[in-house]
C-alpha cells in the first residue's frame, strides 16, 4: 500500500499480438488476447472491486469480490481469472454481483478487528476501501464466534510488523514473495479456517525473508505494516526520486508527513525497478538523519588538532587560500580531486569542471577507478561506447544467461528478482564464479553450469569459451561478416583457436573440468538470445580490461549484440557509477568519453567555460597517492568517497593522505578518510539532492529534493563557491542549469533536461535528436564505433601468487544488507542481519588450521593483517577464502595489495594471497589500524 | 610517482600488449592516452638509469616517445 496510487489494472498485461473485442457494461473495447476481464474493464476506467488481485501478481481468484456476470455463462465468474473472449458481453454492476460482493465483505469484516480509527493503515487500506465501495453497513454474524482477533503480532523484523489478526489470507504477500521477489520465504500454513500466512520459521527475522518489502507493499490491510508508519502516522505527501544505493537505480515514492520522511515505496512507473525494491532502498534510509551527520563546515591546520566548526565563508576561504598557496609553492600539478559515484551527475560535473578550469589541470579521477574502469576501457575498445548494451527489461527475452563475477541477489537484488522471474520461466543459467553464489541453486532456480574457477583466471576461462565457439563452428557468421571488422576478427580467430586456449589446457589453469567449459560454451552459443551479466569479479583483476574485451568478443562471435534479450551488461556497484564516468571524471576524458587531447573537443569546452584547458591526461587516483608519498602531490579534494576504507592497501592510502598538506573531504560523515582531512564540507544525502543519477542501464533518473538541504546548501553550490574563491566563477543558479550545460557539450546527452525527464520519467542515453526518448538497446544497426572490434585477449597471469607463507586466495564482495564501506547501512537497522565482516573459509581449510565456526581468526597477506570471525562454508572452494569490506574495524583492505589492472589501474581486490590462523581476540577500538593511524599522524 | 610503481605499470602494459602484432603502436598509444607527461619523463629517466628493470618492448617504445 502507498499514498500515491498508481493505476492498478488488477492482473498483469498480456503480451499477445492478437486482439479480442468485448463489451463491458455496454462499452466496446479491444484488448490483447489473454487479458483478464478485470483488466479490460479497468482499461475502460471501470473499477471492479477486488482484494486478492493486483497487477504485478498473477490472478488468484480467492477473494470472490470481483465477480461479474457474463452473457451466456452460468454463475458469476471471477473477473480476475476469466480471460476475454471474442464477442463476450460482461456486466460488472448488477444486483446479483453487488449482493455477492456485500456478503463477501461482510464475512471478511466479521473476522477483522474493528479498530479502523486507530489502525496505522487508516486511510490507506484496501479492505476499508472495499467495505465502502460495496456499501457494507452491517455485519449480521456478530463477533462472538470463532475468529482470529487474538492472533499474535510478529515484531521481529526491524522494519515492519506482521499482525496476524488483521490478515484476510488473500495470499498477496505469499505470491509477491514468490512472483516478484523470487525468494519463496512465505507460505500459507494450515487449511480452511486455520489457514494463515507463515514465514516458515519461528518469525520473520529468523526466516528466509530478505526484507525486500514486496509483501508489505502487496498487503491490502495493515497486516504487514511499516513500523515507521505505526510510529509516525500516515504520510501526507509524496516526492518521486531515485535510490542512492546500487547501480540498479530504483525509483521510489518518498512519502512524508510535512518534512519528515515516513517511508520509501518503490515506484511502479520506475523503468529500472517497475515497483520492486530491496531491503536497502526500501528501508535503509535512516542514515540521512543519523546523529553522526555533520551539518556545519569544519577546518583545522593539522590532522592532529581537533576540528573547529566555522562558517561556510571561512571554510571556503581557508580551503582556497591553502590550495592557491600549495600550487604556487609546488606547481600547478600538485593538487587534484576525486569525484563520487554517490553524487549526482550535476555535482560530479561541477567538481571535474572546477579541477580542469580552476585548478588548471586534469588531475581528476573518480571512484569508478576502483570498480568499473575496465568496463569503460574494454567496451569502448570493442563496441565504441563505455556502457552496457541493454536495459534491465531485456533479460525477460533472454534464453541463456551467463553471470560472471557477480552476485546479483546480494549486490543488485531488484535486478536479480527480474532475472529469477525469467529463469523460472525456463531460461538457462551459467555461473562463472569461484564461490557457489545463491543463484547456483536456490528456490526454483538452478544453474545449468557452475564454473568455479580459481580467482585470477577469468581471462583463461573466457578464452576457452571463445575457443569452443570458434573451433566447433558455433560462430554467427552473418553477424560477424556484416557487423564486425573482419581483419580484427581473423586475428582473433587465429589467436583463439590456438591450443593454449582449449578447455583442456585451461582446465589446468582454472581448475574447471574441460567438458563443463565446453558444455557451457555450447549452451550459450546455441541460444536464440544469450546475455552476459558481470560484476566486479570481472573488473577488479590485473587483467580486468582484458576480461571485459574477452566478454565482448564472445558476445560478438555468437551474434549476441544489438537486440532485446542479449548483450554485455556490467552490473555497476554504486548508484551513479555510469553517470560519474559519463560526466568527464576520468583524467584523460571530458564528458561523453572524449579525450582531452582532441583539439576540437577541448576548444568547445574552452570557449564555453572561458578557461584554458590542458591537453595532456592528468593523474589517476593511485598515481596521485603514489605522487603524494614521494612529495609531488600535496592537496586533494575528495567528493563523497572514503578512500581510506575502500581503496586497496589501506596502509599505503593512509600514508599518502597523511603526507599531503591539504585534504578536503565533502561527505555526510567524518569517515575514515576525514581522519586525515583539514577541511570538511558537510554533504547532502540523496533525500536533499536535486539532480540526476544514471544507472547501469544508462537510465538517467531524476533525484528530487525530498526535503531541504540539512546543510543549507547543495553540494555543487559549495564546489562553485570554492571555484569562485580560486578565481574561476561557475554562475549556476540551479542544478537544472548544470544539466543544460552537460547537454550542450555532451553528444549523448543533447536531448536531456530536467523538464524532459519530468515529462517522460527517465531516458537512457544516447538521448539526442536521433533518439529523443533515449536508447534502451544499443548497437542495433551498427556499433557506436562502426564495426565491432575483436581484440586478442592473451592471458597474462597476475603477479600475485600463493606461496607457502600465504597459501590461500582471498576474494572480496558484499552482502545483501550492507553496502560498500557501510557508511550508510551501518547507520541503519540493516546491521541486524550483518553486524560484522566474516571470513568465509571451506571446512577442510578450517580444519587444517584449527579454525572453528564463529571464532576469531587472523587474516594476513604480505601487506597487512586483520582479525575477524570465521564462517565455515562449502560455498567457497578449498584454497579460497572470502570476506566483505563493510566495517572499518575489520579494515579488509589492509590486506589487499597494490596490484591493479594493466590498462586502468583498477585494483586487484579479487586476488590476494593470504594465510588464516586462529586468533585469541578480535579487532577492538584500539586495533592495529588505529595504532598505525596514530603513528602516521605523529610522523606528520 | 614512486619508481617501483612506474616500473611495474610499464612492464604490465608491455606484458599485456606485446603479443599483438601492432604491439609497439598499441603501447605507444596507451602511454600517450593515459600517462601524464611527468610519468612519461620519469619513465625515460628510469630507463636511462637502469634499463634492466624494464621489458624490452617498453624500452623500444620509450625511445620513440
Amino acid at each position: 500500500m502507498s499514498l500515491l496510487k498508481e493505476t492498478d489494472f488488477g492482473t498483469p498485461a498480456s503480451d499477445s499480438t492478437e486482439n479480442v473485442t468485448v463489451i463491458i457494461d455496454g462499452r466496446e473495447i479491444t484488448v490483447p488476447a489473454g487479458t483478464s476481464v478485470m483488466r479490460a474493464a479497468k482499461m475502460l476506467e471501470t473499477t471492479i472491486p477486488k482484494l486478492c488481485a493486483t497487477d504485478n501478481l498473477n490472478s488468484f481468484g480467492s477473494c470472490r469480490l470481483c465477480v461479474v456476470e457474463i452473457d451466456g455463462r452460468k454463475g458469476t465468474p471471477a473477473s480476475c481469472t476469466t480471460l476475454v473472449e471474442p464477442g463476450m458481453v460482461v456486466r460488472t454492476q448488477t444486483q446479483k454481483v453487488e449482493k455477492i460482493r456485500k456478503n463477501v465483505m461482510e464475512l471478511y469484516i466479521s473476522d477483522h478487528p474493528l479498530d479502523c480509527l486507530t489502525c496505522p493503515a487508516n486511510g490507506d487500506c484496501e479492505l476499508q476501501d472495499m467495505a465502502g465501495v460495496v456499501g457494507l453497513r452491517e455485519v449480521r454474524y456478530g463477533y462472538e464466534g470463532k475468529n482470529h482477533l487474538a492472533s499474535p503480532t510478529d515484531y521481529s523484523n526491524p522494519y515492519f510488523n506482521f499482525d496476524e489478526s488483521k490478515c484476510i489470507v488473500c495470499s498477496r504477500c505469499v505470491r509477491a514473495c514468490e512472483e516478484v521477489q523470487g525468494t519463496f520465504a512465505l507460505t500459507i500454513e494450515g487449511r480452511g479456517f486455520d489457514s494463515k500466512v507463515s514465514p516458515g520459521g519461528k518469525d520473520f527475522l529468523s526466516s528466509e525473508c530478505v526484507s525486500c518489502g514486496a509483501c508489505v507493499q502487496a498487503c491490502p490491510t495493515s497486516t504487514l505494516q511499516e513500523k515507521s508508519v505505526v510510529d509516525l502516522g500516515m504520510p501526507n505527501r509524496t516526492v518521486i526520486t531515485t535510490c542512492a544505493y546500487c547501480g540498479v537505480g530504483c525509483s521510489f515514492k518518498a512519502e512524508l508527513r510535512g518534512d519528515e520522511l515516513v517511508r520509501m515505496v518503490p515506484h511502479k512507473d520506475g523503468g529500472a525497478n517497475e515497483g520492486h525494491s530491496c531491503v536497502k532502498g526500501r528501508f535503509a534510509w535512516g542514515y540521512a538523519s543519523h546523529p553522526d551527520r555533520v551539518l556545519l563546515p569544519k577546518i583545522r591546520e593539522s590532522i592532529t588538532e581537533p576540528w573547529r566548526e566555522v562558517t561556510w565563508e571561512e571554510a571556503i576561504e581557508f580551503a582556497a587560500s591553502k590550495l592557491k598557496s600549495i600550487q604556487s609553492k609546488y606547481g600547478q600539478q600538485s593538487i587534484g580531486g576525486i569525484t563520487s559515484s554517490r553524487c549526482t551527475n550535476e555535482e560530479v560535473y561541477a567538481v571535474q569542471k572546477m579541477i580542469r578550469a580552476a585548478f588548471g589541470n586534469n588531475n581528476v579521477d573518480t571512484c569508478a577507478r576502483v570498480c568499473h574502469s575496465p568496463t569503460g576501457y574494454g567496451l569502448k575498445q570493442t563496441f565504441g561506447a563505455s556502457a552496457g548494451t541493454q536495459d534491465f527489461k531485456s533479460v525477460e527475452k533472454s534464453d541463456v544467461i551467463i553471470i560472471i563475477g557477480a552476485n546479483p541477489t546480494d549486490a543488485h537484488p531488484v535486478f536479480a528478482s527480474r532475472m529469477k522471474k525469467r529463469l523460472r520461466k525456463g531460461a538457462k543459467l551459467i555461473i562463472v564464479d569461484p564461490r557457489r553464489i545463491d543463484l547456483v541453486r536456490s528456490a526454483h532456480v538452478e544453474a545449468s553450469h557452475h564454473l568455479p574457477l580459481l580467482p585470477g583466471t577469468n581471462v583463461a576461462m573466457i578464452n576457452a569459451l571463445g575457443h569452443v565457439v570458434a573451433t566447433e563452428n558455433l560462430i554467427d557468421w552473418d553477424f560477424v561478416n556484416s557487423r564486425c571488422d573482419l581483419n580484427a576478427f581473423k586475428k582473433w580467430e587465429a589467436f583463439i583457436k590456438q591450443p593454449e586456449n582449449s578447455p583442456e589446457v585451461v582446465e589446468t589453469i582454472t581448475g574447471v573440468p574441460a567438458e563443463e567449459i565446453r558444455a557451457a560454451a555450447r549452451l550459450y552459443a546455441s541460444a536464440k538470445n544469450g546475455a552476459i551479466y558481470y560484476g566486479l569479479g570481472v573488473t577488479e583483476h590485473s587483467q580486468g580490461s582484458t576480461m571485459v574485451m574477452g566478454i565482448a568478443n564472445l558476445a560478438m562471435a555468437t551474434g549476441n549484440i544489438g537486440r532485446e534479450g542479449v548483450g554485455v551488461n556490467p552490473l555497476r556497484g554504486q548508484n551513479n557509477v555510469q553517470g560519474a564516468c559519463d560526466m568527464g571524471s576520468f583524467p584523460h576524458e571530458f564528458s561523453g568519453y572524449r579525450h582531452v587531447s582532441d583539439d576540437v573537443v577541448r576548444e568547445q569546452f574552452e570557449n564555453l567555460w572561458g578557461a584554458t584547458l590542458q591537453k595532456e591526461p592528468g593523474m589517476r587516483i593511485p598515481n596521485m597517492l603514489d605522487a603524494a608519498i614521494v612529495g609531488d602531490f600535496k592537496a586533494i579534494f575528495i567528493q563523497g568517497e572514503d578512500i581510506a576504507q575502500s581503496d586497496p592497501n589501506t596502509k599505503h592510502v593512509k600514508a599518502a593522505l597523511a603526507s599531503m598538506a591539504l585534504v578536503i573531504v565533502q561527505d555526510l560523515f567524518i569517515n575514515e578518510t576525514a581522519q586525515f582531512a583539514h577541511v570538511f564540507f558537510p554533504g547532502t544525502s540523496f533525500l536533499e539532492k536535486d539532480g540526476t543519477f544514471t544507472n547501469a542501464e544508462r537510465r538517467i533518473n531524476r533525484v528530487r529534493p525530498v526535503m531541504a538541504s540539512k546543510t543549507g546548501k547543495q553540494e555543487w553550490e559549495v564546489v562553485a563557491l570554492l571555484s569562485k574563491a580560486l578565481g574561476y566563477e561557475m554562475n549556476y543558479t540551479t542544478s537544472a542549469e548544470i544539466m543544460d550545460e552537460i547537454a550542450q557539450v555532451t553528444p549523448s546527452f543533447t536531448g536531456v533536461s530536467f523538464a524532459h525527464l519530468d515529462k517522460v520519467g527517465s531516458v537512457q542515453w544516447p538521448c539526442n535528436e536521433a533518439n529523443p526518448n533515449g536508447t534502451p538497446v544499443m548497437h542495433i544497426e551498427q556499433f557506436v564505433r562502426g564495426k565491432g572490434q575483436f581484440m586478442e585477449t592473451h592471458f597474462v597471469p597476475t603477479e600475485e601468487r600463493t606461496t607457502r607463507k600465504f597459501p590461500l586466495l582471498l576474494t572480496t564482495g558484499r552482502v545483501l544488507s550492507q553496502y560498500n564501506v557501510g557508511a550508510q547501512t551501518r547507520r541503519t537497522k540493516n546491521s541486524t542481519w550483518a553486524s560484522e565482516d566474516l571470513l568465509q573459509i571451506h571446512p577442510s581449510d578450517a580444519e587444517l588450521r584449527g579454525v572453528k565456526e564463529g571464532e576469531w581468526v587472523k587474516l594476513a597477506s604480505r601487506v597487512g593483517e586483520t582479525t575477524l570471525r570465521a564462517q565455515l562454508t562449502s560455498a567457497v572452494p578449498p584454497g579460497v577464502v572470502y570476506t566483505t569490506f563493510h566495517f572499518p574495524v575489520t579494515g579488509a583492505n589492509v590486506i589487499t595489495t597494490e596490484y591493479s589492472d594493466w590498462a586502468t589501474n583498477c585494483p586487484e581486490y579479487k586476488v590476494t594471497a593470504v594465510e588464516v590462523m586462529p586468533s585469541l581476540s578480535g579487532p577492538t577500538e584500539k586495533s592495529i589500524l588505529d595504532k598505525s593511524e596514530k603513528a602516521l599522524a605523529k610522523n606528520v | 610517482m614512486s619508481d617501483s610503481s612506474l616500473i611495474r605499470m610499464a612492464n604490465q602494459i608491455a606484458a599485456n600488449l606485446k603479443n599483438r602484432a601492432d604491439h609497439r603502436e598499441a603501447i605507444t598509444a596507451h602511454l600517450k592516452s593515459f600517462w601524464t607527461p611527468k610519468m612519461l619523463t620519469e619513465l625515460k629517466e628510469l630507463i636511462s638509469e637502469n634499463s634492466t628493470d624494464f621489458d624490452e618492448t617498453i624500452i623500444e617504445v620509450a625511445a620513440t616517445l
